[in-house]
């Protein structure tokens, strides 16, 4: 048992710095594949280190792969789904915790109930309903089926129950109805948590494949993760351009969590101490 | 957790396809008397592209990846061109399974594409879909079909009953990979590659008695094992290995399957062979394990020859002197089969002219011409003979004589239904039996003939539960 602070400090950090490397590994190798010679990624022993690093690989994912098309559809696929998320989870999760209304209890269970029915299986009929609306090989096929959740109406219910009654009391003496308490008091409070749902819906939405091909069919519409498959490599000699295509589909995942670091780490540890 | 949800989507997919098939779809049900080989055909609206009055668009769904896409646009691109009647859109759909669960999907929904290319193995559960109009259908209707230029073989596999219902696009079928520079090194001599079983395991010991950690690697891969058992005129599937009606139970627990399985069983018991899976990191490894000199020969698609000349050629492995070499038999009774895909006219609408403008696609897609241009920009076997002869073939084939050899071989031995390659509802379930029972033989020591019973009972099993959905 280490026993100044300073040696304790030390092995924390050596432990830290070993597991970071153990999950940083496989994506430094995936940068450097991007950028290594074909002949150079299939040598023996690996080359680790990009001597004479070759961008082309990102040129090539970019227009034979067509990533630009495909990034931009993902990104306006997944701001639809991650605002359209968190506008109706903090509607819903408010009026599941602060108002009273006739079957509340009933309507939040069904709400959870959805919760156990995995995606998959209700993918027929909402694949049906969607064509069915003309959505077929539209941005509104890829989003609106996602706009609603049970999950993020739980989660914000469960952050709008933490706010102290008094609040609301005081608020209402103000003069405050409930969408301006809402918008005043409510969401500035529960921070965290919306931000930890922004970031998983928008995880969700942006590595979604399923779905995307079963509705698009039209390459002007469809995501990064079917172009990602498209430049799948069967080729030994282009696993560079899968890699570049790899690292370019992950990178606006990296700068997310970079921003939402703070948010989302509070977000997750809230949920876990207050359940 | 995420492949869980994937296996449960899969499944699903299935039940809904089985349904599907049953319920809304009207297609095959109005058939009329056009078959003229005495089968019982829908008939093929030829006549509707004549007399539509405007450019018909139809929609390809394909899987071709990066330079087969491009090869595959371009003749797609001069088939628009060429004439006004049809105009054809392409939608690349990643890969043959992700295309088979959007195909599934969509056969509630009705998105569905107007020609579909199609991996081999997923033949009978395209026709269980009853959403396809059979090739025999225009091939009837047609005057000009030449039927007898085709690679016998190619048209066999995709014909079922006498019904053809799908025409070859894309072929390719396993050869054996060497290295010839090994071969002088352990005193074999290089041109003649090893032709027989009995060959390949002298070939294998000689190697490795040269210092070789093993003599050769082979791929954890049911195609395999098909190819290897239909060299022997063995039947993987009963009822004319699913030819003559649907198929009810695996016959490859037979003398033909105990011989492939002991002799691949054997190989690596003595240490003449590794194992290779077939996906996953180290899915290549049998190949780049003849740059590293871990081994002389493997076995794999002529469809990879292009990218293994690459790698092997790149310079880094100079010593490498790449030969490929028909598929060793047990007997030199059989043939191989083809693997890769076909076209099928998808037709669930009453759109006849589009069904029309399918047709005239893929005839278009194998033509001689055409055929030429594909085989030697993607290295797939020409479906038709006469492409052999024509410009872009024999230049591909004099530069790398080792495109030729699937060829030769797909031409080689007799046209039967073992050689026509089996036809099987749950085909996935048959090779994940057989894939399970080689892992469980190479890894844990197995007796090759008990997991082969296994494997069939399990593929039997499979196959039984997939005929119950219908």
């Amino acid at each position: 048992m280490p026993s100044s602070p300073a040696l304790r400090k030390a092995v924390r950090y050596l432990v830290l710095t070993l597991l970071a490397f153990v999950v940083l590994f496989p994506v430094y190798v995936t940068v450097v594949g991007s950028l290594l010679l074909p002949e150079q990624l299939t040598s023996r022993p690996p080359t680790l280190f990009p001597d004479n690093p070759q961008w082309g690989s990102y040129s090539e994912a970019w227009t034979d792969g067509n990533f630009g098309t495909y990034l931009w559809n993902s990104a306006v696929v997944t701001a639809a789904i991650t605002l359209g998320q968190l506008l109706t989870s903090i509607l819903a999760g408010y009026a599941f915790a602060m108002l009273e209304f006739p079957l509340k209890r009933t309507i939040f269970v069904v709400f959870l109930a959805t919760m156990m029915v995995p995606f998959e299986v209700t993918i027929i009929t909402n694949l049906q309903t969607v064509t069915d609306l003309n959505w077929y090989d539209t941005y509104a096929g890829l989003a609106v089926p996602f706009l609603a959740t049970g999950f993020g109406a739980f989660l914000m219910r469960q952050a709008f129950l933490q706010i102290p009654s008094d609040l609301r009391d005081a608020a209402t003496i103000d003069g405050y109805g409930h969408l301006k308490f809402l918008a005043r008091v409510a969401v500035p409070l529960a921070r965290p948590s919306i931000a930890a749902l922004a970031v998983f819906s928008f995880l969700g939405a942006w590595n979604q494949y399923l779905w995307p091909l079963l509705v698009t069919e039209d390459d002007r519409l469809r995501t990064v993760q079917i172009g990602l498959r498209q430049l799948r490599s069967t080729q030994l000699d282009e696993i560079n351009v899968t890699l570049a295509g790899t690292v370019l589909a992950a990178l606006p995942l990296v700068v997310l969590l970079i921003l939402f670091q703070k948010q989302l780490i509070r977000g997750l540890t809230t949920g876990a101490v207050k359940g | 957790m995420r492949s869980l949800v994937g296996v449960a989507a899969s499944t699903l997919l299935l039940l809904t396809a089985a349904c599907g098939g049953g319920g809304d779809d009207d297609s095959s049900s109005g058939g009329g008397s056009g078959g003229g080989d005495g089968a019982d055909v829908p008939e093929c609206p030829l006549d509707a592209l004549e007399s539509a009055t405007e450019p018909v668009d139809i929609v390809f769904w394909h899987t071709m990846a990066r330079a087969n896409e491009t090869a595959l646009t371009k003749l797609t691109d001069a088939y628009n061109a060429s004439q006004d009647k049809v105009k054809v859109q392409l939608v690349n759909n990643t890969s043959y399974d992700d295309q088979q669960d959007k195909y599934r999907a969509g056969l509630t929904t009705g998105d569905l594409p107007d020609v579909a290319l199609m991996q081999d193995s997923y033949l009978q559960q395209m026709i269980d879909t009853q959403t396809v109009l059979p090739a025999q259908s225009c091939i009837d209707a047609a005057s000009d079909f030449d039927g007898d230029d085709f690679v016998p073989r190619t048209l066999d596999y995709y014909q079922v009953d006498s019904v053809q219902w799908g025409l070859p696009f894309n072929v390719s079928n396993p050869v054996l990979y060497y290295d010839k520079a090994a071969f002088r090194q352990a005193g074999l001599d290089p041109e003649t590659p090893p032709a027989s079983f009995d060959d390949l395991r002298a070939a294998a010991q000689a190697i490795k008695d040269a210092g070789f950690p093993t003599g050769m690697s082979l791929k954890v891969d049911s195609w395999h094992f098909e190819e290897l058992l239909a060299l022997q005129d063995g039947d993987l599937v009963d009822n004319g290995n699913g030819r003559d009606s649907r198929a009810t139970a695996a016959a490859f627990d037979s003398d033909e399957g105990r011989v492939v399985f002991d002799f691949l069983g054997g190989l690596v018991a003595d240490g003449l062979a590794t194992p290779n899976p077939r996906s996953g990191p180290s899915q290549f490894d049998n190949i780049l394990g003849i740059g590293s000199h871990n081994h002389a020969m493997t076995i794999d698609s002529s469809a990879a020859l292009g990218t293994i000349m690459e790698v092997l050629g790149s310079g880094q492995y100079a010593d490498v002197e790449l030969g490929v070499a028909p598929l060793p038999g047990a007997t030199e009774d059989g043939g191989v089969t083809v693997g890769g895909a076909a076209l099928f006219i998808s037709a669930t609408g009453d759109e006849p002219e589009k069904q029309a403008a399918a047709w005239d696609y893929m005839d278009f897609l194998t033509t001689p011409d055409s055929q030429s241009k594909w085989a030697a920009a993607t290295g797939y076997i020409p479906v038709r003979t006469s492409a052999v002869d024509l410009p872009e073939v024999t230049a591909r084939w004099a530069e790398a004589p080792g495109f030729r050899v699937a060829y030769d071989q797909l031409v080689d031995g007799s046209d039967n239904t073992a050689t026509a390659g089996g036809v099987v509802g749950d085909f996935e379930s048959l090779r994940a039996a057989v894939e399970e029972a080689q892992d469980r033989m190479f890894l844990d020591d197995g007796d090759p003939a008990a997991a082969l019973t296994e494997a069939a009972d399990n593929t039997t099993t499979a196959i039984e539960s997939y005929n119950d959905r219908l």
